[in-house]
């Protein structure tokens, strides 16, 4: 993998996280809604994948870095520790979110395979 | 190279299709996965609120107001009147503690159910029936329309305004806090008569009672005999705080009138309906148990009166208290313990004076019954129809509201509880008009102890054993409040002597018997004025001994009282701040040291051997102290328990233990040793044998429980387990588990129910505070079993607790300038 690679992917990845905090700014917190977010970043990145679906596996980074970034802007310990107890409550959405861009992304990048092949 | 379609991809794009079907339905079928699966606003939306600073605007404030949070959560508000002031405060009350405020308000109206659905219909079914809320639109009414209160509601309305200000503040910034996320609800705006319930359900938990009922079931039981050979009703084995009070007028209790019904009335099935009622005051509420003292100059070392306090209530995550400091642009300061929804602070002080209060616990709660024309009854000579009040009871179920209808039979006298054909009116002292809202309002701003008095006679219910002092050197103690004066009933001659009904059972309502016909005169209710002993002790005993009218029965043991005034009394002259605070947490057991000495006379001799052995050896070299290390604690409290439940269990089958004082087992245990058991002689078997088996019996329970006595440590066996109102749900919710320590009986108390461990404690200090008054700095040290914020993610919400159960102290100052004060953050209220 070059440099330039690995250039395209973080900023790839830059963009998706982007994309997905944004989208959950705008959106309000209520079903459908928050549906937006993942649903955005999974077409984003089943369309632009080129290749053995490496992008479409990457289309699964920004949710957790966007709760990575969430958690390390959290400067009090007692705070940052409480969140993580949570436990299902913190994880799930994470989950949830994450699954259902991957699905987004794989399906439309396999139906682009197929719509060419 | 090109890329070609197989089967492959269309395995994936049908596993895909499935997966995102799925996941879409998911939150349709599921309302609690739907409010949490909004990451961050949904269930952390309180974090957006957890660390707010900056500016604010608030409708209708007059001036720049200032708040800054201290390194303990605490905030300290400048402002330039008090109207801005209060705005402020119910501001901050919400923002910090808006669940519990909402919670308390519900509970008190019964509409608990709108939040939690069926979980709780029975508690609202159980407050409707009681009315709270009507007696609290009432006392609203009656504040709103009079001038002499004026002051007091445009305090209580522009609380009530801060509080929907910070709810407007939510909603303009998309916020949710993480209770209502999780509910799928929203915050409902507050009213002024919100307030007023919240100080009403507080007023009922620590005064209404079913023991009326509970003892003449006793009686029932046992006859009326048993009430004079235990000495339930004078309680002379009880230390008053007041040795006698003499009275400017004359009491005539001559002409009571003559029971004509049987000795043995019915209560069952009245009592298993009020016992739901009971639980939820044990629950949230309050137990009646607390200390204070206060000594004047002459007894302290510095020549300053000093104030001490610790209210013992049920412990909850976030604490039942929130300590705020007010301070105004003309050097007048206001700080203590406020109650989250009211704008009092309820405990503290001011530049002037300081107070605290103890529950009374007298009898302000009577029950009737009637004679029966189907539903007719009579009551002075006239039939009555029972007034069918109908309630609704909106329940959510996690989507919508349903309404759930529920019937309420009134009588003139109060509501009528009926189970099975036995019938009941209650009446309690709170269900009409009641001004303590006013009273505690005007001790925030008392100048003295005469100001306190002169509040004090506004306040009604629950009478509290106020003690203060001034900054002057006074020293005050009052227990303030509505004492019902009775028409007697007579019950006939026992065991030589007249008994009179004055307010302990039930009375025959049809027969006149029990009419209120009055209050205690407040110049005539027992209180002092700097007595000469230079101290007064509270712990919720008797109030007086010589005195000629009727309080009550129900006080509790003396041990903790006893235990403080020889505290006091050893170092009388020299009293400083430390003592103060070594008392407060005072673990050593008066009762024990009443009690297992001549337990273990008792038993000492007979034939141990093994684990008894060594217990029995433990027993004797125990100091009486309760430390979380002690492994004599749990064998006291295992064998204590034996022992009253072995002496008293026949008479009192499946009513509560507490009807009989833990006093009468020491007196039968003592009179025994004498060998003369006088009037206990008819109630209890062999005593000797009763206290042996319940020694062998504790001994017996801890060993196949924890073993070895090696692993009978009192820390280990008796927790403290906080937890919030959702917290057996949500388990984040609720504070760490902290070893506990201390017994049922000792000054730093554990609330808990003895019988099978392990034990959980579920009140103690709700708060430790201590005032000196001397005239320069206007402080208080204090304890609290929490953190002052309400909000799970903010590193207030525990932080105290460490220090609580350590026994330390924090100071919390008013200080004289905004620059003097130590901030964290800071907040900014200005007009909009």
């Amino acid at each position: 993998m070059n440099l330039k690679r690995i250039f395209k992917i973080i900023l790839y990845l830059a963009s998706l996280t982007v994309i997905y905090m944004i989208s959950l700014d705008l959106t309000p917190p209520t079903y459908p809604y928050y549906l937006i977010s993942p649903v955005v970043v999974g077409l984003f990145a089943g369309l632009m994948s080129t290749r053995n679906m490496d992008l479409v596996v990457l289309s699964i980074l920004p949710i957790p870095i966007y709760y990575i970034a969430f958690l390390l802007s959290i400067t009090e310990v007692y705070t940052l520790n409480k969140v993580l107890s949570t436990g299902l409550i913190l994880y799930i959405p994470i989950i949830y979110h994450l699954i259902l861009a991957f699905s987004i992304s794989a399906l439309i990048y396999n139906v682009r395979i197929l719509l060419r092949s | 190279m090109p890329i070609r379609g197989g089967y492959r991809n269309y395995l994936v794009i049908s596993i895909s299709s499935l997966l995102i079907l799925i996941l879409i339905a998911l939150p349709m079928l599921s309302p609690l996965l739907d409010r949490i699966l909004h990451p961050l606003n949904g269930s952390f939306g309180s974090l957006r609120i957890a660390f707010l600073e900056g500016y604010i605007e608030i409708d209708g404030l007059n001036g720049e107001v200032n708040v800054l949070y201290d390194g303990l959560g605490i905030p300290h508000i400048y402002a330039s009147n008090y109207i801005d002031a209060y705005k402020v405060m119910g501001f901050l009350h919400a923002k910090d503690r808006f669940f519990q405020m909402d919670v308390m308000r519900r509970l008190a109206q019964g509409r608990l159910s709108e939040l939690f659905g069926e979980l709780t219909l029975d508690i609202d079914r159980d407050f409707r029936h009681l009315g709270l809320y009507i007696s609290a639109e009432k006392t609203l009414d009656y504040i709103a329309n009079s001038n002499e209160f004026s002051w007091e509601y445009q305090a209580l309305l522009a609380y009530t305004e801060g509080v929907n200000q910070f709810l407007r503040y939510l909603e303009v910034n998309g916020i949710s806090l993480t209770e209502y996320s999780l509910l799928g609800l929203k915050p409902e705006p507050w009213k002024p008569v919100d307030s007023i319930s919240i100080g009403k359900f507080m007023a009922w938990s620590l005064s209404w009672s079913m023991e009326d009922l509970n003892l003449q079931e006793l009686v029932n039981r046992n006859g009326l005999e048993i009430l004079v050979d235990l000495d339930l009703l004078d309680r002379s084995l009880n230390t008053p705080i007041l040795d006698k009070f003499k009275v400017d007028t004359d009491v005539d209790i001559d002409a009571p009138i003559s029971r004509e019904s049987p000795e043995r009335i019915p209560v069952d099935g009245v009592i298993d309906i009020l016992e739901g009622l009971d639980e939820v005051r044990q629950i949230f509420g309050m137990v009646y148990a607390s200390n204070n003292w206060v000594v004047s100059g002459d007894l302290t070392r510095d020549g300053y009166p000093i104030v001490a306090n610790d209210p013992h209530l049920t412990l909850t995550a976030p604490p039942i208290w929130y300590y705020i400091v007010i301070s105004f642009s003309d050097g007048f300061n206001n700080l203590g313990a406020s109650l989250p929804g009211t704008p009092v602070i309820l405990l503290g002080r001011n530049n002037y004076v300081a107070w605290g209060f103890t529950n009374v616990g007298p009898d302000v709660t009577d029950y009737y019954y009637f004679l029966w024309d189907g539903d007719k009854y009579l009551y002075k000579g006239v039939w009555h129809e029972l007034d069918r009040r109908v309630e609704s009871i909106r329940v959510w179920d996690g989507n919508e509201y349903s309404v759930v209808e529920y019937i309420v039979n009134d009588t003139v006298i109060g509501p009528l509880y009926e189970y099975d054909g036995v019938r009941y009116a209650m009446r309690w002292t709170g269900s009409q008009v009641t001004l303590e809202f006013v009273a505690v309002m005007r001790y925030n701003y008392a100048e003295d102890i005469y100001g306190l008095i002169d509040a004090a006679k506004y306040f009604h219910v629950a009478p509290q054993n106020l003690v203060a002092a001034d900054i002057y050197g006074n020293i005050l103690y009052y227990p303030a409040g509505l004492y019902p004066v009775r028409n007697a009933s007579y019950l006939g001659e026992v065991r030589g002597r007249n008994l009179f009904n004055l307010g302990y059972l039930p009375f025959n309502a049809s027969n006149g018997e029990g009419e209120w016909i009055g209050y205690i005169e407040f110049n005539n209710i027992p209180h002092v004025i700097n007595p000469d002993e230079g101290f007064v002790v509270t712990a919720n005993n008797k109030v007086v001994g010589d005195y000629p009218f009727y309080l009550g029965w129900s006080w509790a043991d003396r041990y903790r009282y006893v235990r403080i005034k020889n505290l006091l009394l050893e170092k009388a002259g020299s009293l400083t701040l430390d003592d103060m605070m070594s008392i407060q947490v005072n673990l050593k057991s008066y009762a024990a040291e009443s009690i297992i000495p001549y337990a273990l006379d008792i038993i000492r001799g007979r034939d141990f051997s093994g684990i008894y052995l060594d217990a029995f050896e433990l027993m004797d070299r125990w100091d009486f102290i309760l430390t979380p290390d002690s492994k004599a604690a749990p064998l006291y409290i295992q064998w204590l328990y034996n022992i009253h439940r072995g002496l008293w269990g026949d008479v009192l089958g499946d009513l509560p233990i507490r009807l009989i004082p833990l006093e009468t087992t020491e007196d039968v245990i003592k009179r025994f040793l004498d060998g003369s058991l006088g009037s206990y002689e008819a109630w209890v078997g062999d005593v000797g044998d009763i206290i042996y088996k319940a020694f062998l019996n504790a001994v017996d329970e801890l060993e196949g429980r924890y073993g070895d006595i090696e692993n009978w440590r009192w820390g280990d066996i008796l927790k403290y387990r906080i937890t919030h109102f959702m917290g057996d749900v949500l388990p984040w919710l609720n504070y760490r588990v902290y070893d506990g320590q201390g017994g049922l009986y000792t000054v730093f108390p554990a609330g808990f129910s003895p019988g099978e461990p392990p034990y959980e404690i579920s009140s103690s200090q709700s708060m430790r505070s201590i005032y000196v008054l001397d005239g320069e700095s206007i402080s208080i040290y204090f304890a609290l079993p929490g953190g002052n914020i309400g909000i799970v993610f903010s590193p207030h919400y525990e932080d105290l607790l460490d220090d609580f159960v350590a026994y330390r102290y924090f100071r919390l100052e008013a200080y004289e300038s905004l620059d003097e004060s130590p901030s964290r953050y800071r907040l900014v209220f200005r007009g909009g």
